[in-house]
């Protein structure tokens, strides 16, 4: 139903429909010719082929534009409504107001770059001549799935603090610009800092395991640790939630 | 059992000042004053169900945060509530399609779209069956003639279109309970008038218990015959509107139209000049001494007419807002 009025919606400006497919299309574009250029000079970088970096390149894009398409559009407008006072209306539906606030929006035009995405992981699974199986194909899926609740548990969290902070633009934009270090794998980096992406600020989850789990050898306690950061992040930012909702001071008359 | 019971309650914000200034501003980064504010304090309110009550109070009084609590928007500092059986602030589904909130000054309507996507996106909410929500949206849309406008975007609606079309979005469920937070404000006085109807009517045929809260004496008058009056998150008065003026006034107003012009040094002894401008003048005396006064105008002045009637509703609270009692007033708790 959200879905549907989304799409009514994004017809009435249907310009900038276009306009947003084309950019989220032209950014993959130019990270393409990013990789081709890079293996034009070597044939490895930091144990990745060319085709691995591309499952690496194609599996970042899907995550992030999921994330786009579905949940960024709303967690980014929460500061406003809080500010504003129009939170007030969530809250007294009679659905999950967590639910509510996070997927009510839908960003059509993020679903353009979920495409072509996976298109480029078709593409890498193909120049990396990687034989899929139902198991690593379904290692994969988990895997994503878990990336998506990785990134949705932490931009959740910090948004969530916007309740007491109000202002939140610059933390939320922090995250979004350290978390395109996701794109690479993190191998490239030395131990400290790969350390820090594994346990402390999980991006090594994002993309680079889940590209490990269908593309090269995973370390098997990968897996069960994916689920876990994962399903953590997610109780976290439910119980933040909840504590949030809770101390909720409204405002405007 | 009632449908709205509230007992003690309260809410307090608290809220960090900070002094004006960029060196205030730099400051509170480091020491920040903490400063509490009693927006409702000890608040008892019993509504049976079916009754049409307005809620009345200067900006700030704490009607609107009594309402927040009243929806489960706000957890209360203290007290107890009760709506319909529930704890509103449990934020239960079962209560929350039960009653609605209309807000005069926020929208719920999707604003890039026409009203009828919104109302579909309501159907789905409260889950209402297909056939119920198109004759509810047929009986809504008659009675405030907003028909015609279910296919225009709602950023394309003038102010009052737009909040017929809030309040029969709200409506849609059916609640047995509705608070109305201002839903006349900055409104026509067409649009008033044809909204106020519509409330009357939901009352009436639905039954629903409907709370109001307003700045136009009129949507009260024409309303309410219960108030609640509110004032530094107080309820100073509940009872009906009529005996409001009874209740809080001991002065009746006198208005003299004279034959010729006369000084104001005339009226002297007669009771407390409001208004004068030569060939009329505005008296207030009090009740048991107005007969008095008007025997006394008539015979000392050239009267031509004269009037003696209660002071209006506005008056009455204009003054009751006006003479606040000092003890009433929160003091403002500074700690570190």
């Amino acid at each position: 139903m959200f879905f549907r009025n989304c799409l009514v919606r994004e017809m009435e400006f249907r310009g900038n429909f276009l306009a947003n497919c084309a950019t989220t299309v032209a950014w993959l574009i130019y990270y393409l010719f990013f990789i081709e250029i890079v293996y034009a000079l070597t044939d490895q970088v930091a144990g990745w082929t060319k085709g691995e970096s591309l499952v690496l390149a194609g599996s970042f894009s899907l995550s992030w534009g999921l994330m786009n398409a579905l949940f960024s559009p709303n967690l980014s407008r929460l500061p406003e409504e809080i500010q504003k006072g129009t939170f007030d209306l969530v809250l007294t539906k009679p659905v999950d107001s967590q639910f509510l606030a996070t997927a009510r929006m839908v960003n059509l035009a993020e679903f353009a770059r979920t495409l072509m995405s996976l298109l480029v992981v078709a593409y890498g699974v193909r120049e990396a001549g990687i034989q899929v199986t139902p198991v690593n194909t379904l290692v994969y899926v988990v895997l994503m799935a878990c990336s998506i609740m990785i990134l949705f548990g932490i931009d959740s969290l910090i948004m969530t603090l916007s309740f007491w902070l109000v202002r939140i633009r610059n933390l939320d934009a922090a995250f979004w610009s350290i978390s395109v270090i996701a794109r690479y794998p993190v191998d490239i980096f030395e131990r400290t800092l790969r350390n820090i992406l594994t346990f402390f600020l999980p991006l090594a989850f994002v993309a680079t395991v889940p590209a490990r789990g269908l593309a090269r050898t995973l370390d098997l306690w990968m897996l069960p640790a994916a689920l876990a950061i994962a399903g953590s992040l997610m109780v976290a930012s439910r119980l933040f939630w909840l504590k949030a909702t809770r101390s909720y001071s409204s405002a405007g008359g | 059992m009632p449908a709205i019971l509230a007992e003690d309650l309260t809410k307090i914000y608290v809220s960090h000042q900070r002094d004006p200034g960029l060196a205030g501003a730099v400051r509170s980064l480091f020491t920040r004053k903490r400063q509490e504010v009693l927006a409702a304090d000890r608040i008892n309110v019993r509504i049976e169900e079916g009754e049409l009550v307005g809620f009345l109070g200067p900006n700030g009084a704490g009607k609107t945060t009594t309402l927040k609590m009243l929806s489960g928007i706000l957890y209360p500092t203290s007290g107890r509530a009760e709506v319909l059986g529930f704890v509103p602030w449990e934020r239960r589904p079962e209560f929350q399609k039960q009653f609605s909130l209309v807000m005069g000054q926020k929208n719920q309507l999707w604003w890039d779209l026409p009203p009828e996507e919104s109302f579909l996106l309501f159907r789905e909410l409260y889950e209402i069956p297909p056939a119920e929500y198109r004759k509810r949206v047929k009986t809504l849309t008659e009675m405030l003639e907003i028909a015609h406008l279910m296919n225009v975007q709602v950023r394309k609606l003038s102010l009052g279109e737009r909040m017929k079309c809030e309040l029969a979005a709200a409506l849609l469920h059916r609640p047995r309970v509705v608070f109305l937070d201002e839903p006349t404000i900055g409104l026509d006085v067409v649009s008033q008038k044809r909204i106020r109807e519509f409330i009357r009517q939901t009352n009436r045929e639905d039954g629903s218990t409907i709370v109001l809260t307003s700045h136009y004496m009129d949507d009260v008058r024409a309303l309410c015959e219960r108030v609640v009056i509110v004032d530094h998150g107080r309820v100073i008065y509940d009872d009906s509107l009529t005996r409001l003026v009874i209740h809080y006034t001991d002065n009746k107003h006198l208005k003299l139209t004279f034959s010729k012009p006369v000084e104001l040094s005339d009226l002297e002894g007669l009771g407390r000049v409001s208004s004068f401008d030569g060939l009329s003048a505005a008296l207030e005396a009090p009740r048991e001494r107005a007969a008095q006064v008007a025997a006394a105008a008539l015979s000392r002045l050239p009267v031509v007419d004269i009037e003696i009637r209660d002071p209006d509703v506005e008056d009455v609270i204009r003054d009751i807002f006006q003479h606040r009692p000092p003890t009433a007033a929160p003091d403002p708790v500074v700690t570190g």
